[in-house]
């Protein structure tokens, strides 16, 4: 039944222990801070998940400004046992957004702690706050004229690197593996303490964003994905600008050609000839990124046919796959490369490689080679043009960098997405040996039946993907506790001990990737 | 019930929709409710994003603003996906003088528009995405969502049916 006075409450607390802590809450961060009415709460219950809006509906939400704040929030929430929800931007689309894991509990936002607090442009290193934006970074360092580049995931403009990175996601950039540049971490713990990770923990140290591992054990690792500690302000390594930055495309016909793209990728990759996150995209993905909907084509239900996906690959010039990929350094370095590059693709004797010159200010091309090169943009978020009705679950498993591995998935998952009447949008994302098959699962949320689907397709792509020896990297909220089973008991049963032993009570986060008390 | 709701409604079972009631109930803060009601009496500002049916919407937001005598502020009209654009629109919605904002989007827009209010501490009293057909009621029904949104913020609207194969929309009566 309803609660009159709240929209829900927090998952064991009774309404006067309730009052009691909101009241708390107030005298912390203010009146203003605390909301609690559902037009306020409506934006962090916005979720893109097949499974019910209430399953995700926050009790409430609390906006703090400071570190003090943040610890005067823990203590709070052990003295009445009330559960929350940590968010920085809250723009992890497709995996949650801003809404809690489990019903009931108190979302705190740390969007607005969002100071840059420190850029140094010779040691190239950030240290920056939960709510700051790649955007606000980008500006900054425009505005300065800094010699530096950053790198960014896909929603860059409006996300931000301490989110990203907590949560191990990737850019696109040779520092596209986020956490990899991580330096230094500044955490609230369950009990109010403040953790400061690596060298941060030295009176008068100076070397908290450069050097990582300080003494003993390194820590910093086990505060992502996880539900150990609030993440107050992060350290990061930028890239120095280079002087020349080539992009490049590859268009590839075949869908299977993969197993030979990826070979021919993996060496240039590990010899960091090429040095970035290089992204091998199909056609769906691409006609997202270049504003193609759905219904401009095709006006029936199902699986979108071939001959459609044909039509829209022939009128917008997209490969089956297609290759991005940058070179970066002096223009000698990037002659030297681009020599190695072409000399290999000529002998493969397939692909049709597109240079900037070539592709001009063209979408994809144009929104994949700023990623490249960390300039923010919005333009990948044209893939929920696609099929519409705002359903989306990024499914990404990962594999070795080999042609038969990514051979293997792309077809599996195309299998079982069609089978439940959904299209494979995908992506491969190579890192320096691994690869991140990321899928946007798409769907129509409005629809009861192609949202019953799509909860289906998950469950099966999860299923038949552990069958064959694969495992996600990262998931939704919805989905947390069935891929923890993946990683095996022992690793739950160390993750729960761990958790016992940092929030006794079980305050942070309950359930995120499947750990509690 | 004004005579004018009663036309929205009447046009409204005219072109397909079915009536649902309020999506974003409020619990018990009589405070807020009121708050809520003063802005929504303050200006209008309309918001779109590049589609076909951008004129009919805007015309039903303007002919409902006019009726009941509310300032209407000049429209967000956004085209694609431009960051610079959305970060315009993300510090004007955190500047901006108290109006309701009445929209009718594409999903990708949509979602990034709802998320910049969120950050904005706007307030969103409807949330609603509709598959409107490419025909000729896709006119009226763009109308007559502006006309509801500004009369009648609190009623979601919904398709009656056999709209699957219609372009994904999405309409918003949010309060900054």
């Amino acid at each position: 039944m309803a609660n009159p006075k709240y929209l829900v409450l927090p998952k064991g607390v009774s309404e006067r222990n309730f009052d009691a802590a909101l009241q708390k809450f107030r005298e912390i961060v203010g009146a203003e801070q605390v909301l609690t009415s559902a037009d306020r709460l409506a934006s962090y219950n916005k979720i893109m998940m097949p499974v019910d809006d209430a399953k995700h509906a926050p009790s409430a939400v609390l906006l703090a400004t400071t570190v003090e704040q943040v610890q005067a929030i823990v203590k709070v929430c052990n003295t009445y046992k009330v559960p929350i929800w940590t968010i920085s931007t809250g723009r992890n689309f497709g995996y949650g957004s801003a809404a809690p894991g489990e019903r009931g509990q108190v979302v705190l936002d740390l969007r607005k702690m969002n100071k840059i607090l420190h850029i140094d442009p010779e040691l190239c290193t950030a240290l920056v706050e939960p709510g700051v934006t790649y955007q606000q970074l980008y500006d900054y360092i425009e505005e300065h004229k800094l010699p530096l580049m950053l790198s960014m995931p896909a929603p860059s403009s409006i996300a931000g690197p301490v989110g990203n990175t907590m949560d191990r996601g990737v850019g696109y950039t040779p520092y596209g593996e986020h956490f990899l540049m991580q330096c230094g971490m500044e955490i609230v713990l369950a009990n109010g303490e403040v953790l400061r990770t690596g060298m941060g923990g030295v009176k008068g140290d100076k070397a908290w964003q450069v050097f990582k591992w300080g003494y003993g054990p390194t820590l910093d690792g086990i505060f992502t994905q996880s539900n150990y500690g609030i993440c107050t302000k992060m350290g990061f390594w930028l890239m120095p600008k280079p002087p020349v930055f080539k992009p490049f495309s590859i268009k590839y016909d075949n869908e299977a050609d993969i197993n030979e793209i990826v070979e021919i990728l993996r060496p240039l990759r590990i010899a960091q000839i090429i040095p970035n996150a290089v992204v091998i995209a199909g056609a769906l993905w691409e006609a997202g990124g270049a504003n193609v909907k759905r219904t401009d084509y095709y006006k029936g239900t199902g699986v979108t046919p071939d001959s459609v996906i044909e039509q829209i690959k022939k009128d917008k010039g997209l490969g089956a796959w297609n290759v991005y990929a940058a070179l970066y350094g002096t223009k000698e370095q990037v002659d030297v490369n681009w020599k190695i590059i072409t000399d290999v693709l000529k002998a493969s004797g397939k692909g049709t490689v597109i240079t900037q010159e070539e592709a001009g200010s063209t979408q994809p091309f144009k929104y994949r080679a700023e990623l490249m090169s960390g300039v923010p943009n919005l333009q990948e978020f044209g893939l929920y043009n696609w099929r519409g009705g705002g359903g989306s679950m990024w499914f990404a498993p990962v594999s070795q960098a080999r042609g038969s591995e990514c051979d293997k998935q792309a077809k599996l998952a195309k299998t079982i997405l069609n089978k439940h009447g959904l299209d494979y949008v995908g992506e491969f994302i190579v890192g320096w040996r691994d690869m991140h098959h990321v899928i946007d699962v798409l769907y129509d949320r409005t629809n009861p039946e192609e949202t019953k689907a799509a909860h289906a397709c998950f469950s099966e792509l999860l299923d038949e993907f552990e069958k064959e020896g694969y495992a996600v990297y990262r998931v939704n909220t919805a989905f947390q506790d069935r891929v923890a089973d993946s990683y095996g008991p022992v690793k739950r049963k160390v993750e729960q001990t761990l958790k016992r032993a940092l929030d006794p009570n079980g305050i942070l986060a309950p359930g995120k990737s499947g750990i509690r008390i | 019930m004004s005579i004018d709701r009663r036309l929205v409604l009447k046009g409204l079972a005219a072109v397909g929709f079915a009536m649902t009631s309020l999506r974003f109930a409020h619990a018990g803060n009589s405070a807020a409710d009121s708050l809520m009601a003063s802005q929504l009496r303050a200006a209008v500002t309309p918001l779109v994003t590049g589609s076909a049916l951008d004129s009919e919407f805007l015309a039903g937001v303007q002919a409902a603003a006019k009726a009941q005598g509310l300032v209407q502020n000049e429209a967000i009209r956004l085209h694609g996906l431009d960051a610079a654009v959305f970060s315009r629109l993300g510090r004007m919605l955190q500047a901006g003088e108290p109006t309701t904002l009445v929209g009718l989007a594409d999903n990708a827009s949509a979602t990034l528009i709802l998320d910049l209010l969120r950050s904005a501490g706007g307030r969103v009293i409807s949330i609603e995405h509709h598959r409107i057909a490419s025909d000729r009621s896709a006119g009226p029904v763009a109308q007559a969502l502006g006309r509801t949104l500004v009369l009648q913020p609190d009623t979601t609207l919904a398709v009656s049916g056999g709209q699957s194969a219609g372009t994904a929309h999405v309409s918003f009566c949010c309060i900054i």
